[in-house]
């Protein structure tokens, strides 16, 4: 081998390497979660984990009961899915099929901007706006609550909804909407009868990934859900979530408590659920480009 | 009702939620704009916080933010190109390859807080780096890699076929090839998408908050091994934990926060725009 | 007989895509300093052989090919140093194919990538003069290759291939997007280039074989029906598949 060609083989090497440091990354994290986490459940069942009611961890004895979290998360990103999904697709519609190309860009670029907001700057804006407003209407004792929650997750959802659901119409093949004009259907029916239903599988892979952006969320929510680790019965309780959990109580667990294991297992679930959703919206997603 | 008034009707309410979903942006960039301009000064962006952070400037953390996005970068941007350059032009229609891709997926799905759980176990923790800007950095530059290897396989994408084998056939080697007849090419977009990502990523708490972040350290860091403040965290610290701090103060730092992402943001936008319009081939 | 050596024999040369056999069982020989015309109606795999010369087939991972291609009497299938060979053969495409930077940084391309560092200009000038466009560029080197005409860049291709010193040059289809007079000069620049190189000529073009070829070879689905010299073929060919095609009942 000449210098060139073992230059071109370590170059190669290389970027193999660099190519698969994704794959590597994922492992890692997974690695290093369950290496801080296994060592909870030598001292706390995953039954009690899983199912118990009360987060307690800083109690003697100390109890760590997920469920209360996990309805937290539910709750708040159901109540974020109502607000965005509804909103997202048709405005991923307006901006697929009726606007004019001008005024496309300029409402893209908007979407685009909107997920560059950070979502501490978005925390901040609804604690000062959203949360007194909340507590006024409904004349609650704090506005820190799964609704306000939900609405700004709803728009930290929407630049994600948006944009693959838009891409999702656009790559229906235009056949399908000119036979449906040419039948005499009006373009809102060709959209309501004929595009919506060959978008569907994009669109639900929008809305997958939406919902994996709002579960994943933290900043934003540990600001205004009022952060009550309790079992949630309205929208206009406070709740806590996955992620707030995290961010909230890491800075004081002592390294090597079962609370510090604890949180490590959170995130496992977290990384779990979010895996498991983008799996599935990528296998949806896939299954539009063939 | 006859379908030509349905449709406008339904039009209208499309329009209605196209506004509804656009109109946030512009509501929280004039919120801030509106109460924290009086807070900009040149004493606010140069000096340290003092009095418990109740005044003072934000120096430490601009500064702090400023590292932070600059490290992460150097780090994530040669593995992020070469990552793509191997999607684009090495993997082969395969297993690994759609197992590599479905790993980007996922990486790009992970939450922050999840990274910051991740950065405090390995960089922090099993490799003793403490909480210290290049733990931060380190965090930060794998959460930015989906985006930019995803960028780079697509502007590299887009550079014609015809390149690869006119430089092929005057005796290139497929480095060589890669290297002067296709990634210069590719070089705007690449840009772009690295600009787009880290602006994101600049604007991030959840992964500083155990791997770097400082509650209050009034001085520059002396070394990559010391923690930083940074704007996000402390926006976070200011506005959640300090009672009684003046109004014009949080806004304030959330103005340079948001001046700091989204002109990034814009910058992005705009060389793509641009590169749009003048593609010559 | 034809003047000069042996340049290039097949024998028993096979190609495929996937499991789709292109060029069946080919055996010819290319002698140096000849233009080889190749004329056949389309998939005939003439394009498929010439890009087989110069491995520009292997980019294609459907590809595969067994037998013997001989250049100077080594065997190209099985050749390990890929980029020497095609800088031994270098292909002209069927368009203009300039890389959008200047005139002057096309041609000097292949070089620079064979480590070449200096009397670049002078291989610019060289290249341009043989493929006969330094006149019309020789103020304007550092423009953009892009502003030139679809015949000026197909010579500035020429150019960029001769810039390597090869020995083969492959002409796919080189005058297919191109104007008559654009033709003409393209034409020209072979003939004189003959005298230095081996030239194989892919052409859709019959009259372009006629033209300028003194041998044509007849390919019909992957099979050469008939190579012989021009005036012959064209006068009085042996196959009637031949004679079909050239006056023109099909392709």
């Amino acid at each position: 081998m000449n210098f060139k060609q073992i230059k071109e083989f370590i170059i190669e090497k290389a970027i193999f390497l660099s190519g698969s440091l994704s794959i590597i990354f994922v492992i890692l994290i997974f690695v290093f979660l369950i290496k801080e986490g296994a060592l909870f459940f030598k001292y706390v069942p995953i039954k009690d984990f899983l199912t118990g009611t009360n987060w307690y961890p800083l109690s003697t004895p100390e109890q760590f009961g997920m469920l209360p979290l996990i309805m937290g998360s539910l709750l708040v990103t159901i109540g974020a899915m109502i607000i965005s999904i509804p909103l997202g697709v048709a405005c991923a519609f307006y901006i697929a099929e009726v606007v004019n190309p001008k005024l496309k860009d300029v409402l893209k670029t908007g979407v685009e901007l909107l997920a560059a907001i950070p979502s501490v700057v978005i925390g901040f804006v609804g604690m000062v706006t959203l949360v007194p407003l909340v507590k006024n209407i409904f004349n609650l004792p704090t506005g820190l609550t799964a609704l306000s929650g939900s609405i700004m997750l709803a728009f930290m959802a929407m630049p994600t909804i948006v944009s693959i659901a838009e891409d999702a119409i656009t790559a229906v093949p235009r056949r399908y909407k000119e036979a449906a004009l040419a039948l005499g259907a009006t373009h809102w029916q060709a959209m309501y009868k004929v595009i919506i239903v060959a978008a569907a599988p994009g669109i639900f892979a929008a809305v997958m990934l939406g919902v994996g952006r709002v579960i994943g969320e933290t900043m934003a929510v540990m600001m205004i859900t009022g952060n009550a680790a309790v079992i949630p019965h309205t929208f206009l309780q406070p709740v806590r979530t996955l992620t707030a959990t995290i961010a909230a109580e890491m800075g004081e667990a002592i390294r090597g408590s079962n609370h510090y294991y604890a949180l490590f297992v959170v995130g496992i679930i977290l990384f779990i659920i979010t895996f498991a959703i983008n799996f599935i919206a990528d296998v949806f997603l896939h299954r539009i480009k063939k | 009702m006859n379908s030509k008034l349905t449709q406008k009707i339904a039009f209208s309410f499309l329009f209605l939620c196209a506004l509804i979903t656009i109109a946030p942006v512009l509501l929280i960039v004039v919120i801030i704009v509106v109460n924290g301009i009086s807070a900009i000064s040149w004493d606010f962006l140069t000096t340290s916080p003092t009095n418990g952070m109740r005044s003072g400037g934000i120096f430490p953390a601009i500064v702090g933010t400023f590292y932070l996005a600059a490290g992460a970068t150097v780090i994530s941007l040669p593995l992020g190109v070469m990552g793509g350059i191997y999607l684009s032009e090495y993997s082969k229609d395969n297993f690994f390859t759609r197992i590599l891709k479905l790993g980007i997926v996922n990486l790009a799905g992970v939450p922050s807080i999840v990274y910051g759980l991740f950065g405090l176990s390995l960089f922090v923790i099993y490799l003793k780096l403490g909480a210290s800007l290049v733990s931060g950095c380190l965090t930060l530059a794998i959460m930015a890699l989906p985006a930019i290897i995803t960028a780079t396989d697509a502007a590299l994408s887009s550079v014609p076929q015809s390149f690869r084998e006119v430089s092929l056939s005057l005796g290139a080697t497929k480095w060589q090839t890669i290297r002067h007849a296709v990634l210069p090419h590719a070089l705007p977009g690449i840009i772009t998408g690295t600009v787009l990502s880290n602006a994101r990523i600049t604007g991030e708490t959840a992964p500083i908050l155990f791997t770097v972040a400082a509650f209050y350290l009034p001085h520059l860091p002396g070394s990559v091994l010391d923690q930083v403040m940074a704007l996000p965290y402390h926006l976070y610290v200011i506005s959640t934990q300090i009672p009684g701090i003046s109004k014009s103060t949080t806004y304030g730092t959330a103005l340079v926060l948001i001046a700091f992402t989204l002109s990034l943001n814009l910058f992005g936008i705009i060389i793509r725009t641009h590169l749009r319009r003048q593609k010559k081939w | 007989m034809v003047a000069g050596t042996v340049k290039i024999q097949t024998h028993n040369f096979n190609a495929w895509f996937d499991k789709n056999q292109v060029i069946k069982s080919l055996n010819m020989q290319v002698y140096s300093n000849e233009i080889l015309g190749i004329i056949g109606p389309a998939n005939s795999g003439k394009t498929t052989f010439l890009k087989s010369l110069n491995r520009l087939n292997d980019l294609d991972i459907k590809f595969k090919m067994d037998g013997e291609v001989l250049l100077d009497n080594k065997n190209i299938i099985t050749a390990i140093d890929i980029t020497a060979l095609r800088k031994k053969m270098s292909i002209i495409f069927a368009l203009p194919l300039p890389l959008p930077i200047s005139i002057f940084e096309n041609i000097v391309y292949g070089p620079r990538m064979h480590g070449i560092k200096t009397g670049l200009e002078e291989i610019v000038e060289n290249s341009l003069k043989a493929s006969y466009l330094w006149d019309e560029v020789k103020d304007r080197l550092n423009e953009s290759a892009l502003n030139l005409s679809g015949g000026q860049q197909q010579r500035l291709c020429i150019a960029r291939s001769l810039a390597v010193e090869p020995e083969v040059l492959l002409f796919d289809e080189p005058c297919s997007g191109l104007d008559p007079i654009s033709t003409a000069k393209v034409e020209d620049a072979m003939m004189e280039l003959k005298k230095k190189y081996t030239i194989i000529l892919v052409t859709n073009n019959v009259k372009q074989a006629a033209r300028v070829s003194g041998r044509v070879a007849f390919f019909l689905m992957g099979e050469l029906v008939e190579i012989d010299f021009t005036e012959k073929m064209f006068t009085n060919p042996q196959d009637k598949r031949t004679n079909d095609y050239i006056s023109g009942r099909f392709g």
